[in-house]
């Protein structure tokens, strides 16, 4: 990201970019907003509700305009539409599914991906066998258990948002919920297959694990990739789908990762769109997806990652649905982690439909 | 007699060179992984770092932003202890020598202990508008506030302390003729030195050490970075570069640590020495 | 010269030490009252509102946040941990504290050597401290205890409910101790010398004189460790954040995790306020009766 804005200030001379970066870019955003200090550029998640809300509110410049909108693939643009207007330009998607340490695979006699729930469990059958640990699961990590429950929630129903909203309305209970079923399903079969210390683990060690080979599969997104190349840079890795654990068809999850915005109080506005053109480029954005990973959606972009192959068919094909965090009230996920990270931890699902209930309802009624 | 002393003392050593190794062992991780390449610590953990690695360490030093948050979190640090020497002995004294007498300054002095226990988040987004409406979102802006956040707890030490201190030796000063503010400079600053010192270290070691403020108000660009800052921004941009994460905690740490190992006499002697006799 | 004169003077210099003390306090009180109670008053303002930290309208909705707090055990199980949590803390602090001056204290060779050595982790950043144990925890714990046969730190003590509760204690204490231990070691200079010799002469056991000569002197010191103490364990955050962020479950939330929970990562910024208010209330309450029954203490 730094080099591309030295190129972009080096086009236009007299302009400094500064980059900032945070984890809790939230927080971060939040007292800024409330002191008026915005940054003048800013990386947004535009699909999802709290950014909407900062949308609706004239925090961002609406750019609806811009010419090179049209060079953003149709669908990508599509989920940051906000009441029919734009407010950022989504460069890459990233998208979601089970990583796999091929030459883990290959070692154990497999050759190829699963491609069902059960080849998946069969996969991690003959590595248990040998003493190989299939599955990480960094069931420490909170934000990395609310993460995982999100995405594969999503892929088990697409729509869970309105299966959820049953729920908070009395006309369903938690404990005869398909998606939370499946879920705690689907967990507690690979939780066999996953480490001992499960409950211990972070997801950079988890990472890490999996990046030396100490492992065959880990859920993640297309961010790690850049992670499990720092770890170990002749790792041989692949993603591919979450297959449906109900044997299903599957789609696969995917969020707008990058997107620039320009906020209202920029100070100066030209040069703020100018770097949004800037970087929708073919020559800049083919700079920008080389390094980041993520599916990029600027058009005549070339996509060169093999590792994530799969994944770019998957975009290509439609085989996508937006993840269910940008339609979730805003919280669910931060609410309903604790009792997912409990119920991996003891496996007790009376205490998990029970209190997944209470999360649903409580979050459901704040957001009416 | 002389036996069982003997005992004794072993069994002071046994103990307290346990707790040497426990605080010395967490230390000595986060040097030896700094001094690692990411291989090789996420190889092992605990081994020495053979062949020693430095490219993560210089990579930090070399970075001018390491440099400009040091001297900040250095500036920032300063105001708050100028602030500590200024401001808050001199409250404290008043404060103290009029509580029994005056229920004003007995109001004050509650308000104040108050203030110890109100939870930081009541205050915070009140706080940056409140900071970003006078301009103040700054280091020296900083600064100033923490003074302000500093005052109940350093009041709570000095007057506590002064309760300590007999008031006879003001008393001559005063029969004397001489003024309160002479009063105050010659007899009663002397005497607070010993807990000047306590104030001084912990609010200092507050300070820089301090996460959520500067976050909230300086987290906009490099240039106003404090060092945990740094250290923040840094470590969200290579996640798990552990040679990276481990160099930036000790380049973060260590200022303190050699100021510490330069001055360390007069810390510690000068919080032992704080005792007054009565 | 006459009475009358003098008393003149006297109650005009007693002036003049009015004016000064008020001058000297007046800085430091508006200061606080510009950037403390401003603030506070704002906050309290807008737990009164449905204000979500973002959006620019906002309405009045009285003490209908109040009422929330308590419609799941959401805040009393946060407020539960932490009294738990600070109260352990509390007592640790003091009785390490004490018995590690004491030993610092005694007169054997290498005594600078330990002190300084003892003194380091105050000055290394909560959350630093906190990331670094949250490693050693997964790598080095289990080790351990395989090696002894402890079957509860053979995994992550920080995966267990209960242990990790203890875990975070451990490294609060770890860098927490330091700065108290000082303090009561400057609490024992302050015994003097011939008090001991006398009470070792009269053939006093050893706990008699820390009881008897010791502990009085200290009481002081205990008095303002306690409320320090007492102030950063309510507060606790930076350790859970960075050790297990609340969990496993909500096993380690304390009332100010469930606060940055609620105010930044749901957006209900005006209800968090209103929880880290009335943990406030809780909290003045709890030292009010402290500081009534030390003040007691002195009036004896």
């Amino acid at each position: 990201m730094e080099e591309l804005t030295a190129a972009f200030c080096e086009e236009n001379p007299g302009v400094k970019i500064e980059v900032v970066s945070s984890d809790d870019a939230r927080t971060v955003l939040q007292t800024r907003a409330a002191s008026n200090k915005m940054p003048d550029i800013l990386n947004s998640y535009p699909a999802e509700d709290f950014y909407k809300n900062m949308f609706r509110e004239g925090y961002f410049e609406e750019i609806t305009d811009q010419d090179y909108l049209s060079k953003v693939n149709s669908t990508a643009l599509g989920m940051t539409d906000c009441d029919g207007g734009y407010y950022a330009v989504p460069m890459s998607l990233s998208t979601y599914g089970i990583y796999a340490n091929m030459d883990v695979l290959n070692a154990n006699g497999i050759e190829s991906t699963p491609a069902t729930w059960d080849e998946l469990i069969e996969d991690c059958e003959i590595l248990k066998a040998n003493g190989v640990t299939g599955f990480l699961l960094p069931n420490k990590d909170i934000g990395n258990v609310a993460q995982r429950f999100e995405r594969t929630a999503g892929i088990i129903n697409n729509d869970s948002d309105s299966e959820f909203q049953k729920i908070a309305d009395g006309e369903m209970e938690a404990k005869d919920s398909p998606t939370l079923q499946t879920w705690c399903d689907y967990n507690e079969q690979l939780l066999n297959y996953t480490v001992e210390d499960h409950m211990g683990m972070d997801y950079d060690i988890a990472a890490a694990e999996f990046s030396n080979g100490n492992a065959g599969f880990m859920l993640s997104g297309t961010w790690m990739l850049a992670t499990v190349r720092q770890n170990n840079p002749d790792a041989n890795v692949e993603l591919f789908a979450f297959p449906h654990p109900r044997g299903e068809a599957t789609k696969v999850p995917v969020n707008v990762d990058t997107a620039f915005s320009i906020s209202s109080t920029c100070a100066d506005k030209e040069i703020g769109l100018k770097f949004l053109e800037f970087m929708t480029r073919q020559d800049i954005a083919q700079r920008y997806c080389d390094v980041d990973g993520n599916v990029s959606t600027i058009e005549g972009v070339e996509y060169n990652i093999p590792e994530h192959a799969a994944m770019k068919t998957a975009v290509d094909e439609g085989n996508i649905f937006l993840t269910a965090v940008n339609f979730w009230p805003n919280g669910l996920r931060e609410e309903i982690r604790d009792c997912c990270q409990t119920f991996l931890g003891d496996l007790d699902r009376d205490t998990f439909f029970e209190s997944a209930q209470e999360a649903i309802e409580t979050i459901y009624a704040d957001n009416q | 007699m002389i036996e069982g002393r003997k005992q004794n003392n072993v069994l002071t050593y046994i103990i307290l060179i346990f707790g040497l190794l426990l605080i010395v062992f967490p230390l000595y991780i986060t040097i030896v992984t700094a001094f690692k390449s990411n291989v090789q610590s996420s190889q092992s953990f605990f081994t020495p770092p053979i062949p020693i690695y430095l490219d993560g360490f210089k990579e930090v030093l070399s970075n001018e932003r390491y440099w400009r948050a040091f001297f900040n979190t250095v500036y920032v640090t300063a105001i708050v202890l100028a602030g500590n020497i200024v401001i808050m002995p001199a409250m404290s004294y008043a404060v103290a020598r009029k509580i029994p007498v005056s229920k004003a300054y007995r109001i004050v002095y509650y308000f104040l202990l108050l203030g110890i226990f109100i939870p930081f988040q009541v205050k915070m987004m009140p706080l940056v508008k409140l900071l970003s409406s006078l301009n103040m979102m700054n280091p020296t802006g900083l600064g100033i506030l923490c003074i302000s956040s500093s005052t109940c707890e350093s009041v709570f030490l000095f007057v506590g302390f002064m309760g300590a201190i007999p008031p006879d030796m003001e008393e001559a000063a005063w029969i004397d003729g001489a003024s309160t503010l002479k009063t105050y400079t010659s007899v009663v600053f002397p005497l607070l030195k010993p807990m000047l010192a306590t104030v001084l270290i912990k609010q200092g070691l507050w300070m820089w050490n301090d996460f959520m403020l500067p976050l909230i108000t300086l987290n906009r660009g490099w240039k106003d970075w404090t060092l945990t800052l740094f250290q923040y921004n840094f470590q969200t941009e290579y996640t798990i570069n552990y040679s990276l994460t481990f160099s930036t905690f000790l380049a973060s740490m260590l200022p303190l640590l050699i100021f510490y190992c330069i001055m360390q006499k007069s810390i510690v002697g000068g919080l032992t020495a704080g005792a007054v006799k009565s | 010269m006459g009475n009358k004169k003098e008393s003149g003077s006297t109650s005009r210099r007693q002036k003049s030490r009015d004016r000064a003390f008020l001058l000297f306090t007046a800085p430091g009180f508006l200061l606080y009252l510009f950037f403390f109670i401003t603030p506070v008053l704002m906050g309290i303002y807008y737990s009164l509102t449905d204000w979500d930290g973002i959006s620019k309208k906002y309405n009045i909705i009285g003490l209908g946040n109040y009422v929330k707090i308590f419609r799941t055990s959401q805040f009393m199980d946060s407020l539960i941990f932490t009294l738990k949590y600070t109260i352990l803390l509390v007592v640790f602090t003091i009785v390490l504290g004490i018995i590690i001056a004491m030993l610092l204290n005694r007169k054997i060779k290498g005594k600078g050597f330990f002190r300084a050595i003892y003194f380091i982790p105050a000055v290394l950043s909560s959350m630093t401290i906190g990331l670094i144990f949250n490693k050693l925890c997964y790598y080095i714990i289990p080790i351990i205890g395989k090696a002894l046969n402890i079957a509860a730190l053979s995994q992550n003590p920080l995966a267990d409910k209960k242990l990790a509760m203890w875990t975070i204690l451990f490294v609060n204490l770890w860098q927490g101790l330091c700065i108290p231990t000082l303090l009561f070691l400057a609490g024992l200079q302050s015994v003097p010398t011939d008090l001991y010799e006398g009470a070792v002469l009269d053939g006093a056991t050893s706990w008699d004189v820390f009881r008897y000569i010791t502990l009085p002197f200290l009481l002081p010191v205990v008095s303002v460790v306690f409320v320090l103490t007492l102030k950063s364990g309510l507060m606790v955050f930076d350790y859970i954040m960075a050790m297990t962020g609340g969990g496993p479950g909500s096993a380690t939330r304390s009332v100010a995790m469930l606060i940055y929970k609620h105010g930044f990562t749901q957006n209900k910024y005006a209800f968090s306020i209103a929880e880290a208010i009335v943990m406030g209330i809780i909290v003045a309450a709890i030292s009010a009766a402290q500081i009534y029954f030390t003040d007691k203490k002195k009036a004896v």
